[in-house]
C-alpha cells in the first residue's frame, strides 16, 4: 500500500475521531446518554448503527473465504441478513416500550424486573459479557489480518489490532453510545460502498459482467452453484443450524438490545428496521460472484479469508482500494466499538449499580461506564494479541452462548405462564449443553453447538415454567405489552 | 394477543418464505440446478434465493404500510 492509501487511511480515521468529538460536545454527561443517546437516534442513524454493529469483520473475510471454498451454500446468509430488520421490529418495540414505561436501559435490568429475580438478571449480565469480549477480540483479530494483508506483511498484526483498539477505545470513550452510532453511520455508508462497488468492479474488471462470471464459475467448478458445495460442507444440517443461531443469537448480543431502546420513536424504530433489512442484504449482492470468481482469479489461496481485501487490492485503482480497504476496518470497527460499549455500560448499570453503589448518581455511572470501556478495551487487546482460534470457531461459540438466553428473554415479553424457575434453568441447562456439544461431544448429528443449547434451554424452558408459579410482574410487562400493541 | 388479518398474513408468508428457502426444498431446487444450472442466465439456485429473499422484503414493507398496530407510536402521555 503506497503512501495515498495510508493518507486516505489517516484522514478516514481523523474524520471519525471529528464525529465523535462532534457527539461529545452533545453528550450529557449522564448514564442514559451514555447507554441509549438518551433514546434520541433518528431513522438514517439508527438504520446505520444497528446494520453496521451487525456486520462485523466476517463480512470482508469470512464471508468471501466461505463463499471461496464453499459457493452458492453461503446465500443461506440471506435469511440473517433480511430478517434481523423484521425481528429488530417485532421484539424491539416491546422493549423499547417498556425502556418508556418502566426504564429499562439494559436486558438485565428488563429480566431482574419482569422475574422478581436479581439473580437472573446477575447470571445474563455475566454471560452476555463473557460471550461478548472475545467478540470484541475477534473484531481485533480481524483488524490485524487486515492491516497485515495490505501493508504485505510491512505492517504487523500486532501494531495493526492495538492501532484498532486504541481508535475504538477513544470513540467509546468520547461520545458513549451517540458518538458511536454516529462514527457506525459513517462508517455503514463506507462498508456498503466498499462491498458493493467492489465487488461490482472486480467482476467487471475481469468477466465484463456479473452474470458472465457466474457462467465461468460454472465452466471452471459447476459444484459452486449447487449444494452441498465442493467439499460437502453445506448440508441440510449446517444449513438450519447457521441460519437459526446466528439469527436468533445476534438479536441477544447486548450491543444490539441496546439499540431497541436507542430509537427517538416506534416510528424511527419501524423504519430503521425496514432500511437495515434492505441494507443488510443490498451490500452483499454481488460478493457470492466474486468469492467464486476468487477461484478462477486466485486459484489455490492458503488463506481463503482474505480472498475479498486480496482481489481489491488486485484489480481496482489504489484510491479506490484504499476507501474499501476504509470500509474493511470500518465494519470490525463499528461491531467492536458498539461491542465494548454495551459491555461498559452492563459494568455500569447492571454491577456497579445494582450491586456496588446503589445510591450511585447517573454521573458517577456514566464515569463508571468510561473507566470500564478502558478496562475492558485492555483486556480484548490481551486476548487478541494471543490470537484464541479461528474468527468462524468463535463467532459461532459466542452467538451459541447468547442464543441460549433467548427463551427466557423473549418468554418475558410474549408467555405469561413463564416463570424464574423456567428462566433460570432454561439459561443454566442452554448454556451447559452448549459447551457440551462445542467441547466433549462436538456439533451431534451435524448440528452446531449454538442450535443444541437453544433446543435444549427452550425444552426446559417450557417443562419448568409449567410446572411452577409465575410471578406478578411478569403478567403486569405482558397484559401492557399486549394492551399498547393490540390490534384495534 | 389478538392479531389482525393483516398482521396474520404479514407472518404468513414470512413463514413461507422460510420454508421455501430451507431444506428439503432449497435441496430439491438445487438438485433441478445440478441439470439447469442457469435461469436467464443467472444460477438457479441464487435465483430462487434472492426471489424469496425480495417477496420477505417486500412483505414486511407491506406490512409497515397496511397494518394498523404497527402505525402506533407513543409518548409519555401514552398512544399517539
Amino acid at each position: 500500500m503506497n503512501n495515498t492509501g495510508l493518507m486516505i487511511l489517516a484522514l478516514y480515521t481523523l474524520s471519525l475521531f471529528g464525529i465523535a468529538f462532534y457527539a461529545s460536545r452533545q453528550d450529557k454527561k449522564n448514564i442514559k446518554d451514555f447507554a441509549t443517546a438518551g433514546s434520541s437516534l433518528g431513522v438514517f442513524v439508527l438504520t446505520l448503527t444497528f446494520s453496521a454493529t451487525y456486520h462485523s469483520s466476517y463480512a470482508f473475510l469470512g464471508a468471501g473465504g466461505f463463499i471461496y471454498n464453499n459457493g452458492i451454500g453461503w446465500w443461506v446468509n440471506g435469511i440473517w441478513t433480511v430478517f434481523p430488520g423484521l425481528l429488530f421490529w417485532v421484539i424491539g418495540r416491546r422493549f423499547w416500550y417498556l425502556g418508556k414505561t418502566r426504564g429499562y436501559m439494559s436486558m438485565s435490568q428488563y429480566i431482574s424486573d419482569v422475574y422478581e429475580n436479581r439473580t437472573i438478571g446477575l447470571i445474563v449480565t455475566i454471560i452476555a459479557m463473557i460471550f461478548t469480549v472475545p467478540y470484541v477480540a475477534m473484531q481485533a483479530i480481524g483488524s490485524g489480518y487486515i492491516f497485515q494483508t495490505i501493508s504485505g506483511g510491512r505492517l504487523k498484526y500486532e501494531v495493526g489490532t492495538i492501532i484498532f483498539f486504541a481508535i475504538m477505545i477513544i470513540l467509546v470513550w468520547m461520545g458513549g453510545m451517540k458518538g458511536v452510532a454516529l462514527t457506525d453511520a459513517a462508517q455503514g455508508v463506507f462498508m456498503w460502498i466498499g462491498m458493493v462497488i467492489g465487488s461490482y468492479l472486480i467482476l467487471k474488471t475481469n468477466f465484463g459482467s456479473v452474470a458472465a462470471a457466474y457462467q465461468n464459475v460454472y465452466q471452471e467448478v459447476p459444484s459452486l452453484l449447487t449444494l452441498p458445495g465442493p467439499n460437502g460442507v453445506v448440508t441440510a444440517t449446517d444449513w438450519i443450524s447457521r441460519w437459526t443461531v446466528i439469527t436468533i443469537g445476534m438479536m441477544m448480543f447486548p450491543h444490539v438490545t441496546l439499540r431497541f431502546f436507542a430509537g427517538k420513536s416506534l416510528k424511527v424504530l419501524k423504519w430503521s428496521s425496514v432500511f437495515s433489512s434492505v441494507y443488510l442484504t443490498s451490500i452483499y449482492i454481488f460478493l457470492p460472484a466474486t468469492g467464486m470468481a476468487g477461484n478462477i482469479l486466485m486459484p489455490g489461496l492458503e488463506s481463503p479469508d482474505t480472498i475479498f481485501p486480496e482481489l481489491l487490492l488486485k484489480y481496482t485503482p489504489i484510491v479506490f482500494a484504499s476507501l474499501v480497504i476504509s470500509g474493511a476496518l470500518a465494519a470490525s470497527m463499528s461491531t467492536g466499538d458498539s461491542q465494548l460499549h454495551a459491555v461498559s455500560t452492563m459494568v455500569s448499570t447492571d454491577i456497579y449499580k445494582t450491586y456496588i453503589n446503589k445510591s450511585a448518581d447517573d454521573y458517577t455511572q456514566y464515569k463508571i461506564a468510561r473507566l470500564a470501556t478502558l478496562a475492558f478495551g485492555f483486556c480484548s487487546v490481551i486476548v487478541a494479541l494471543m490470537r484464541p482460534g479461528l474468527i468462524s470457531d468463535i463467532l459461532a461459540l459466542a452467538n451459541g452462548g447468547v442464543a441460549a438466553l433467548a427463551p427466557a428473554m423473549l418468554g418475558g415479553i410474549y408467555w405469561k405462564k413463564t416463570t424464574p424457575a423456567g428462566a433460570l434453568s432454561s439459561i443454566l441447562v442452554g448454556e451447559a449443553v452448549m459447551l457440551f456439544t462445542t467441547f466433549v461431544i462436538p456439533n451431534p448429528l451435524g448440528l452446531m453447538a449454538g442450535l443444541w443449547g437453544l433446543m435444549a434451554a427452550l425444552i426446559i424452558f417450557i417443562a419448568v415454567s409449567a410446572a411452577t408459579r409465575p410471578v406478578k410482574t411478569t403478567s403486569e410487562v405482558i397484559d401492557s405489552l399486549n394492551h399498547f400493541f393490540a390490534a384495534e | 394477543m389478538k392479531l389482525s388479518t393483516n398482521e396474520k398474513a404479514v407472518y404468513a408468508i414470512f413463514l413461507l418464505v422460510l420454508i421455501m428457502v430451507n431444506p428439503p426444498i432449497v435441496n430439491i431446487v438445487s438438485d433441478y440446478a445440478k441439470t439447469h444450472p442457469f435461469v436467464l442466465g443467472w444460477p438457479t439456485l441464487l435465483v430462487w434465493l434472492n426471489a424469496w429473499y425480495i417477496i420477505a422484503l417486500i412483505d414486511f414493507l407491506v406490512g409497515v404500510l397496511t397494518i394498523r398496530s404497527w402505525k402506533k407510536d407513543y409518548n409519555e402521555e401514552g398512544t399517539l
